[in-house]
């Protein structure tokens, strides 16, 4: 059945890409997510359309998981236009491994991570940054004056460069809990490990990012 | 201390303020509050955002990987399940290298055979850089590089991402000649580059944002096709000229130069002919064709949705992207359609630099007198100094470029018609050597051939006749255009279609094989195809090459009460000293007379030859050579074309020897290039025959 045909001049009435899209396009594409203590995954009948290619789900799932794919991509890597390409691959891979993907495993977003996570893991073997930032892990923030800096207050910017700094467990649990706001369970997922041991890295790597922070005079508070 | 923490922050994630929580915090759990208090600052950072234009595009390529990935849903199979279970515990076993060695060096034998192949087919499976400018990068899965800038000259395939940033461009060839410029901002896939090894050539491309300008060889084959996929639909072309502009938010424009595209897009398909365009947004039904314009001028104002370009009202819809903000004063480059009620529709707007003015619609001719042209329901003034197409009639789409007279008229500069397809020459991108001035001339620059058949091979011969050993060409490369009777063909090729380098004095031959569909069988006797080869690139003169071919092939089918011409061609393989054989042929001519022009042999060999007769290029080529219209018409029936017959009687006299050693030396596989080469050399030098291309005469 194909949809009707719409006048031209009725697509022109709205100026965003979701509205212009036809209502058929998120039409009942709803996801679950009852609280912050409950996993915000998808409904397994979306993942079961996700598989089958339905377009409007793919965008759908886009749309509500790529600024936090992005977000873990750019903090790990430091590097916006990298994290905007690698969040593109990461889901293409999604889209390649949809079929191979089971709900009752792994919530959705933490198997997303994995795939992220593996990504950044490449393209470190492929650039070498990482080796590059433990070789100047003894430096101040770039481009800045420790001792002449006055107001040092967090920004996005010397957050990255202080979890630059962590290992890569510590960082990737900051940022999946902290800036992607992931319950601890699916950073269990992601990251292999139990939530037990995930409490422990967490509080270790707050502590970790405090005494950078301390360091760098950065306030917080 | 690890889960009193985890308890605190999770809290946190509840949305529970902080001081509230720092509250609750007895002594022992004190050493948490700056940890909170760090976790509260992070969590309230205003953390990097991708940028909206570019999570726009991933979309539009996610979706469209969507669409094309195969309909699977479920985990693992069974199947696979049981095997790799199978294989894990052979794993296990001690005499497991020594089992999987045999297959693994059959595996390799097969790569090995399956590298020369691929190496083969590469070209096809590839398309090249041209004209780089500016930065524009590739990405290909899966390889060992992440995006990185390309230079011209490099090849890509299938499956490679291509984008260019701002300011940049690209042209992408493919094997068939076929051409795809790629404009500033452009995120596309070369998704399907699949061909060679007597495969259909198929290109498909995606396209996600940015513009596209395409310029596509006739399809080779019912299986061939080119394709545009955007989010907003698909367009289909099968030799044509187009272009493709994807807007963020999905709003696709297809605009057709020359050529028949189809465009669809959730089931519903238009066909744009030369001139027309259409808007397309995902999951809708593509807009009705409508001829298209173009204003580059200023903006003389804006009110809600009406914008006035140099006195010119044209409706801009809230939903037009518009680029750069322009304002009042400010000069714009405006692209849409005319509306059936004669209005202007804009589907794109962006800022330009202050330049020359620039103005043009394209439409149908609806009616013309002295001063005055009326197209697509607009009237425009015409005077002496208007450039008009010759031949310009009512109901011709035409392309007219004007000037807003101060009285607000129009008045028409240009008025040329879109039926006839334009022909494309790429710059040249490698290095010119400004010393090498090379001339190529095709020789001669026409070739006809009659014929009611499916296949016809015409071979071509391009010389530089540069007069200087330093005149060399450099990357040469043909193209052609289908000028007459596009629709009897059904693919062309020309093998070879480039050569890196034409030394001065070198000649090159080539093939270009003609292949028409089951309509040439049922086309009224006369009926031509007309097929033009051109220089399509040239690096060291460019501008020079102004040769053209001039290929006809004209129909002898479905002939009516003329005499039909049966010939009898008798080749007599003489073997003489040089080891050549000498062919002669006996044309006989049922209905005009029976004529054998010279020296026959055995076997006889009849041919069928009927058709238009006396044909008038074989009554000129024996005329210019004083030899029976018959003889001429005996290799004609030979299926050597009328192109071929000149040249062998052309070389015949120049160089004084029989013509039928002349065609015994074509016969025996040396193409016409070393034919001339061997005939010139001085004697007592080899000339060994069967070093050419294979001989695919009879």
């Amino acid at each position: 059945v194909h949809p009707p045909r719409t006048p031209f001049s009725a697509f022109f009435l709205n100026d965003t890409f979701s509205r212009l899209t036809p209502l058929s396009f998120n039409e009942g594409i709803h996801f679950r997510y009852s609280g912050n203590d409950m996993p915000a995954d998808i409904p397994t009948d979306l993942i079961a359309r996700a598989q089958m290619g339905e377009p409007a789900v793919i965008g759908a799932l886009y749309e509500r998981f790529h600024l936090n794919v992005f977000r873990y991509l750019y903090y790990r890597l430091g590097d916006q236009y990298v994290a905007e390409d690698l969040t593109s691959e990461v889901f293409i891979r999604m889209i390649r491994s949809l079929s191979a993907y089971q709900p009752q495993n792994v919530a959705f977003q933490a198997w997303l991570f994995q795939i992220a996570r593996n990504l950044a893991i490449d393209h470190y073997r492929k650039m070498g940054v990482r080796d590059e930032v433990k070789l100047n892990d003894d430096q101040a923030p770039h481009g800045e004056d420790v001792d002449a800096a006055v107001d040092r207050k967090l920004t996005s910017d010397r957050l990255q460069r202080a979890l630059a700094k962590l290992t890569d467990d510590q960082r990737d649990v900051i940022v999946m809990r902290f800036v992607a706001d992931m319950p601890i369970a699916q950073v269990a997922q992601s990251l292999h490990k139990s939530v037990d041991s995930i409490k422990g890295l967490q509080r270790r790597a707050l502590i970790a990012l405090r005494e950078i922070l301390t360091e760098w005079e950065v306030s917080y508070v | 201390m690890d889960d009193r923490l985890e308890e605190r922050l999770s809290a946190l994630q509840k949305g529970i303020p902080l001081e509230d929580i720092l509250k609750g915090l007895d002594q022992r759990e004190k050493e948490l509050e700056p940890l909170l208090r760090l976790v509260a600052s992070v969590r309230k950072l205003p953390h990097p955002a991708i940028d909206a234009s570019r999570a726009n595009v991933n979309r539009h390529r996610l979706v469209m990987v969507a669409q094309r990935q195969p309909r699977r849903a479920g985990s693992v199979s069974y199947t696979f399940y049981t095997f790799y279970t199978f294989f894990r515990n052979w794993l296990k076993r001690p005499l497991f290298p020594a089992l999987v060695a045999v297959p693994v060096v059959a595996c390799m034998l097969v790569v090995l055979l399956g590298g020369g192949l691929w190496a083969v087919g590469r070209n096809a499976t590839t398309a090249v850089f041209q004209a780089v400018d500016g930065q524009v990068e590739v990405y290909t899965p899966n390889s060992s590089q992440g995006w990185h800038s390309v230079v011209s000259g490099e090849r890509v395939r299938s499956g490679s991402n291509v984008r260019t940033h701002s300011s940049a461009s690209t042209l992408l060839v493919f094997s068939d000649g076929s051409q795809a410029y790629v404009g500033p901002d452009t995120d596309l896939t070369l998704t399907a580059l699949t061909g060679g090894l007597g495969k259909p050539l198929q290109i498909v491309l995606s396209q996600y944002s940015g513009r596209t300008s395409h310029i596509v060889q006739p399809a080779r084959g019912g299986e061939s096709h080119y394709l545009v996929e955007t989010t907003s639909g698909t367009a289909r072309v099968r030799g044509t000229a187009f272009s493709v502009v994807v807007d963020l938010g999905g709003l696709t424009r297809f605009a057709v130069d020359t050529g028949v595209v189809v465009v669809d897009n959730a089931g519903n398909e238009v066909t744009l002919s030369a001139g027309q365009a259409t808007a397309a947004l995902p999951g809708l039904a593509p807009e009705k064709p409508a001829y298209q314009f173009t204003l580059l001028n200023q903006v003389t104002a804006i009110e809600g949705q009406g914008w006035l370009i140099d006195g010119i009202p044209v409706q801009v819809p809230d939903a037009v992207r518009v680029h750069g903000n322009p304002q009042v004063g400010q000069n714009v480059l405006v692209e849409g359609r005319i509306l059936a009620d004669g209005n202007l529709v804009a589907d794109r707007i962006e800022l330009a630099a202050q330049g020359e003015p620039r103005q043009a619609f394209t439409g149908q001719v609806e009616a013309a007198i002295a001063d005055a042209m009326t197209v697509a329901g607009k009237t425009v003034q015409v005077d002496s100094q208007t450039q008009v197409t010759p031949g310009l009639s009512s109901g011709k789409a035409v392309k007219v470029t004007f000037a807003v007279e101060a009285n607000g008229s129009w008045k028409a500069l240009n008025v040329q018609t879109l039926d006839e397809p334009t022909e494309a020459t790429p710059e040249p991108t490698a290095t010119p050597d400004l010393n090498a001035k090379p001339s190529l001339s095709f020789e001669p620059d026409e070739l006809e051939a009659t014929g009611c058949g499916s296949d016809f091979t015409f071979v071509g011969k391009l010389l530089n006749t540069g007069e200087e050993p330093k005149d060399y060409a450099a990357n040469v490369l043909l193209g052609y255009t289908l000028i007459k009777g596009a629709d009897f063909v059904e693919w062309v090729d020309l093998v070879p279609a480039g050569w890196e380098r034409i030394d001065a004095g070198q000649q090159v031959d080539f093939d270009v094989h003609m292949t028409l569909n089951a309509q040439w069988g049922s086309a009224p006797a006369g009926s031509e195809i007309k097929l033009r080869v051109y220089i399509a690139q040239e690096t060291n003169r460019p501008e020079h090459h102004r040769t053209r071919l001039t290929l006809t092939v004209v129909s002898n089918c479905n002939v009516t009460a003329t005499p039909t011409a049966t010939s009898t061609f008798t080749p007599t393989p003489s073997t003489s000293g040089t080891g050549t054989a000498t062919f002669t042929p006996t044309p006989t001519i049922s209905g005009t007379g029976t004529v054998t022009p010279t020296p026959s042999g055995t076997p006889s060999v009849e041919t069928n030859c009927t058709g238009a007769n006396p044909h008038p290029t074989g009554q000129r080529l024996a005329a210019r050579y004083g030899v029976p219209y018959e003889e001429i018409m005996g290799w004609f029936c030979q299926h050597y074309g009328f192109g071929e017959i000149d040249l062998a009687y052309s070389l015949s006299r120049e160089h004084n020897i029989p013509v039928t050693e002349v065609f015994a030396l074509r016969a025996s596989g040396m193409g016409w290039g070393q034919i001339k080469k061997a005939l010139e050399e001085p004697e007592g030098t080899d000339n060994v025959p069967g070093h050419g291309k294979p001989n695919k005469k009879p």
